[in-house]
């Protein structure tokens, strides 16, 4: 059995769902909006048991085969903790296991396990001088600010003008970077799949190009083997097995990472260039079901 | 007495303004080579990390230290929570809490001195799991587990629990248990503790009916016992004279 677990309205939610329930595979969608039908027994010794109860269908969790995960902050907690506690354990496949999403919390924790696999990154400074902030954006001459946590923010390029408001930094671990100019680039990984698509704009923060009128033009290219290996490698380093990877490509060819997403928004890229990403994600899911896995979490890990 | 291992770096205690224990620490041992770091630190000018080039300074009590002057962290601050940051106003607290515990899980991670516990991304003092996964982890490794069995629903949830006879617990510390402890239950510990990659733990046995079981762990620095914290700290930075 495959478990979908969300909100119904979260695109990529109801577009895995889609292409899940056109294939056939047995899918049940614990519905956060409803989770007065909801409830899980379980117990845990040397392997992990119960019962997951979704309205009229019941499944044991040792035939749970595969978890998509979208969850929203819910007033279940209770319910929210067991099954999470669930895709913590379960010997399944989990896209994606939410200790493996937790390291998006932190970009420069993050950026230790993109160095790794061989992409740069760009020089970054976090701090609370002045001072250093004044000598990074000196040697650098063009930078940009970010935050240091997964807390979405808008990275915003730092000028002469923002000079004064440095001192502001005493109060907080601040994250600075060199700004690399370039082409951006998503990636999605999607078990063995790499999904590539070009963004070209003049905004320093595409995602919110909108908010200063500038256009995002966006097209599914190739990535060369190299690269797309690499996207792999940090996949997998990351223990994510479906992940959304922010690169940018420099003119004279060298690519850096940036980011990588555990609960990437790919239908915002899908929409845009025909990539059937949900498709693959759907056909993980469904490939593991045909797969008996019972015995243990690090089957998958 | 003053004792100053380490070649005078010292031994930072990353700890909560409320951990009465970890503030202790310097003054309950005469240590004046430990420092205790709080969130509140993380608001002083001067702490700088260059991730990937072992590059970093910090604020002690308005004292600069580079990484080099820092002989050993002991982290007792699972994460950084708003209540630490009462000096920060109020709409803002949310976000540099979150700020300044991607700021130390990433430093915490690379910094080149021993640390007790590494962080992980869910926890700044190690491994902070549920209890189901603790019992699947030891149960992996082949140690006798006590199940865990909970229900929940949209009402709430709860864990079913057992009647427990005797108890007992067992700190490690490196590869070996500190105080007296059963041979059986200290090995069960130890090789919980190699497994999980920690340099500390404590585990939970229990007596449910027919013996002692493993029951749970933490990963949290058990400073409030001076031979604990003494052993923790000689683990990590070797007294003055010792190989």
């Amino acid at each position: 059995m495959i478990v979908l677990w969300g909100m119904p309205g979260d695109p990529p939610l109801d577009a895995v769902h889609r292409m899940l329930l056109r294939s056939g595979a047995p899918t049940l969608l614990v519905d956060q909006r409803r989770p007065e039908g909801t409830s899980l027994t379980m117990a845990v010794g040397q392997r992990l048991s119960g019962t997951l109860i979704v309205g009229a269908m019941s499944v044991a969790l040792e035939d749970i085969s595969a978890v998509y995960l979208r969850p929203q902050d819910t007033p279940c907690a209770a319910l929210d903790d067991a099954l999470l506690t669930v895709a913590e354990l379960a010997a399944a496949l989990v896209l994606n296991r939410p200790d493996a999403m937790a390291a998006n919390t932190s970009k420069p924790y993050q950026s230790a396990q993109i160095r790794a696999v061989g992409f740069s990154v760009p020089d970054t400074l976090i701090t609370t001088s002045p001072d250093a902030a004044r000598a990074f954006i000196a040697q650098h001459g063009s930078v940009i600010y970010k935050s240091v946590s997964g807390v979405r923010s808008v990275v915003g390029e730092l000028r002469e003008a923002d000079s004064a408001r440095l001192a502001e930094i005493r109060w907080c671990p601040t994250q600075l970077q060199q700004r690399i100019r370039g082409v951006d680039v998503r990636v999605h990984v999607v078990g063995d799949a790499v999904f590539a698509c070009e963004v070209r704009s003049d905004a320093v923060d595409y995602r919110y190009a909108h908010l200063s009128g500038v256009g995002v033009e966006l097209s599914s290219i190739v990535l060369h083997d190299e690269c797309a290996a690499r996207c792999l490698a940090l996949a997998r380093a990351a223990r994510l097995p479906l992940a959304g990877i922010d690169l940018r490509r420099t003119d004279d060819g060298e690519w850096y990472c940036f980011e990588i997403n555990p609960s990437p928004g790919f239908t915002y890229y899908q929409h845009a260039t025909g990539a059937p990403i949900d498709a693959a994600i759907a056909a993980l899911l469904a490939r593991s079901s045909q797969v008996t896995r019972r015995t243990s979490r690090t089957d998958n890990d | 007495m003053t004792i100053a291992p380490g070649g005078g770096k010292r031994i930072i205690i990353l700890a909560s303004s409320a951990d009465a224990v970890a503030i202790d620490l310097p003054a309950r041992l005469a240590r004046s080579d430990i420092a205790v770091v709080t969130p509140t630190d993380l608001s002083q000018p001067g702490w700088s990390y260059r991730p990937g080039r072992r590059e970093a300074s910090i604020v002690v009590a308005g004292q600069m230290l580079q990484c080099h002057d820092i002989a050993a962290v002991v982290t007792r601050l699972p994460w950084v929570s708003d209540m630490e940051l009462p000096h920060i106003v109020a709409s803002d607290r949310s976000y540099v809490a979150a700020e300044m515990g991607a700021f130390l899980l990433a430093w915490l991670s690379e910094i080149d001195c021993p640390v007790a516990n590494r962080p992980r991304p869910n926890c700044l003092c190690g491994p902070f799991w549920r209890h189901e996964r603790w019992v699947l982890e030891a149960a992996r490794i082949g140690l006798e587990v006590e199940p865990v069995r909970r229900r929940a629903n949209a009402d709430g949830g709860e864990y079913v629990s057992t009647t427990v006879g005797r108890r007992a617990s067992v700190t490690v510390v490196g590869e070996r248990c500190v105080g007296e402890v059963d041979g059986q239950l200290g090995a069960a510990a130890l090789r919980l503790a190699r497994a999980t990659g920690v340099e500390t733990l404590t585990a939970q046995f229990a007596d449910f009916g027919g013996g002692m079981r493993f029951f749970t762990a933490n990963p949290w620095p058990r400073l409030e016992d001076d031979d604990t914290a003494i052993a923790l700290l000689d683990h990590l930075v070797a007294p003055a004279g010792v190989p």
